[in-house]
């Protein structure tokens, strides 16, 4: 009859680190709460509107590490033995669960994406894409948080400066390389300003005719509006007209209130021409020059004269 | 790791013109598979040979970081140029330096003025139009020459005008940097280009202005957009008043 024998040291430590059923129960629930609210927050922040840089480095980053975490888990199982310590490996089981979720998450990710457009077939959008990928996510944490057997046995003393010198300070230098590079590639980047005028008509129904229409000796009016993109102008600046290459006559020129601009001008003004058609019918040149200096443009528009 | 396979007979389709689109494509799915495959030669590397017994060992991971570094520096360098890689001046016909503030803000103010038109334009500024514009750009091909328009000096043939008013393509955008020096990619309207490898004449862009089935409605300092009006091809402009 065999008696048990003494309690090893290891197993001693293991025993005493191994958490109670309720603190188990209790963690478990922790964690799928924290999950999930993890995958609402990167959710939330998409549909809200949140600006494109939240989007990117917040909302998609969240919904695809949870993902990736969960399938880590799932996969790999959470305790560290499960791959067993007799492998001859280059990299140790740390630094693969360290690289593990990120490419799991972009798996998932990926697949989530062609199940949204090609099963469910609705749009990919950033939105879309995000919930897509967070409702997967949701589920595979639920998956490996629901779905684990045996709790984690506590890591030893040993073990964590293993991982702090073979997995976390790499990992924290190779973060340090990529932001200088990141800096350093910034610092050396050209920024390019560019300084510009535009000018257009003011009348959309002139864009969709295509052209002035008049009796002869009739009086033609176009309004016009000069922007500025970076560039300065002039408070009134010059308008001149010619018709079928000789300057207009009875030219008369009105300022008026820009309208609002949406395309991040920082000048504006406005105007209407107007001049006599000419006396012979048929298709006249229509040159509108607005502006001083570098910053003139002109408009060529075709005056039909009808008899 | 079985996907991952897929990448390797994938590489091969980059060597033919009507498969590099779809092998370069593939590769965003398909490096996850090649992941997974470097990842279980790492975790699990094959025996040294025989020959290569002379090589410590400790310089196995070194020469594989080494190997990876190459692999992805190469097969960036491989793929994309350096105007597609790197920020710099404006660089006219290149992938990526060739985008303008000016070409953004005019699809937009299109976009805003007339909504989402069909309009030919190069494929450069095509980018912006369609991106910021919502504007519908043409392409152009042997059976489509609508690169005619600008890149020769004469009246668009009867087929293309036809073409061009039933599918209702009522604007011409051009970029006059086009006439400043030849494509950094080799054209500008992609394989029909008429002109591939030269600099469009400036004599070509400048006749815009002065045929009446073109009305130019919007010009910046580089860019002109023009309301086009192709019944009247055949009529001619009076000269005096």
């Amino acid at each position: 009859m065999s008696t048990p024998g003494p309690v090893s040291r290891r197993e001693q430590r293991e025993t005493e680190g191994r958490p109670s059923t309720g603190r188990t129960v209790l963690g478990r629930a922790l964690e799928l709460v924290v999950g999930l609210a993890l995958v609402a927050l990167g959710c939330a922040l998409s549909l809200t509107g949140a600006p494109t840089p939240v989007r990117s480095l917040v909302s998609l980053p969240l919904v695809v590490l949870v993902a990736g975490r969960a399938v880590t888990v799932l996969v790999l199982g959470r305790d560290r033995a499960v791959l067993g310590t007799a492998r001859r490996a280059v990299v140790d089981e740390d630094t693969l669960r360290l690289v593990a979720p990120l490419l799991f998450g972009v798996i998932a990710a990926l697949g989530s994406i062609l199940v949204v457009d090609l099963v469910l077939r609705v749009r990919v959008t950033t939105t879309s894409v995000v919930l897509g990928v967070g409702v997967v996510a949701a589920a595979l944490h639920v998956a490996a948080t629901l779905g684990r057997r045996t709790p984690s046995p506590r890591t030893s003393r040993r073990r964590v400066a293993l991982l702090v010198q073979g997995v976390w300070l790499p990992a924290l230098f190779t973060v340090l390389l990529l932001v200088a590079a990141t800096g350093g590639a910034r610092a050396v980047e050209a920024q390019r300003v560019e300084r510009y005028t535009q000018l257009t008509l003011l009348d959309p129904g002139l864009y969709r005719t295509g052209g002035l229409s008049a009796a002869p000796g009739a009086r033609v009016t176009v309004g016009w509006v000069l922007r500025g993109y970076d560039e300065g102008l002039a408070d009134r600046p010059r308008v001149a007209v010619t018709v079928a290459g000789t300057p207009a006559s009875g030219l008369q020129s009105r300022y008026d209130a820009p309208p609002v601009d949406t395309t991040e001008a920082t000048a504006a003004r406005a105007g209407t021409v107007s001049v006599l058609a000419p006396t012979t019918a048929g298709l006249h040149r229509v040159a509108l020059t607005v502006g001083d200096g570098d910053g003139a443009q002109t408009l060529y528009l075709v005056l039909q004269v009808r008899s | 790791m079985v996907f991952g396979l897929v990448y390797f007979p994938s590489v091969a389709f980059i060597l033919a013109p009507m498969g590099a689109e779809g092998a370069r494509r593939s590769w965003a799915f398909t490096y996850a598979g090649v992941a997974l495959l470097v990842a279980l030669a790492v975790v699990q590397p094959p025996r040294v040979p025989r020959r290569l017994r002379w090589v410590p060992a400790r310089w196995w991971p070194r020469l594989g970081v080494l190997a990876l570094v190459a692999v992805m520096v190469g097969n960036v360098g491989a793929g994309l140029n350096d105007p597609y890689r790197f920020p710099g001046p404006f660089t006219w016909g290149s992938d990526t330096n060739s985008a303008s503030a000016e070409a953004r803000t005019v699809a937009q103010q299109l976009a805003i003025t007339v909504g989402p038109v069909r309009a030919v334009s190069d494929r450069y500024t095509g980018l912006a139009l369609s991106a910021y514009g919502g504007v519908y750009v043409a392409t152009p091909s042997s059976g489509f020459p609508a690169a005619d328009l600008v890149q020769t000096d004469k009246d668009p043939m009867p087929d293309l005008v036809r073409q061009l008013e039933e599918s209702h393509y009522d604007y011409l955008v051009v970029d006059t940097r086009m006439a400043d020096a030849p494509a950094f990619n080799g054209d500008n309207f992609g394989n029909a280009d008429p002109l591939p490898g030269e600099a469009t004449p400036r004599a070509f862009l400048t006749r815009l202005d002065a045929v009446p089935w073109a009305s130019r409605v919007m010009a910046t300092d580089h860019l002109r957009v023009y309301r086009l009006d192709l019944p009247l091809l055949g009529q001619t402009l009076r000269t005096g008043p």
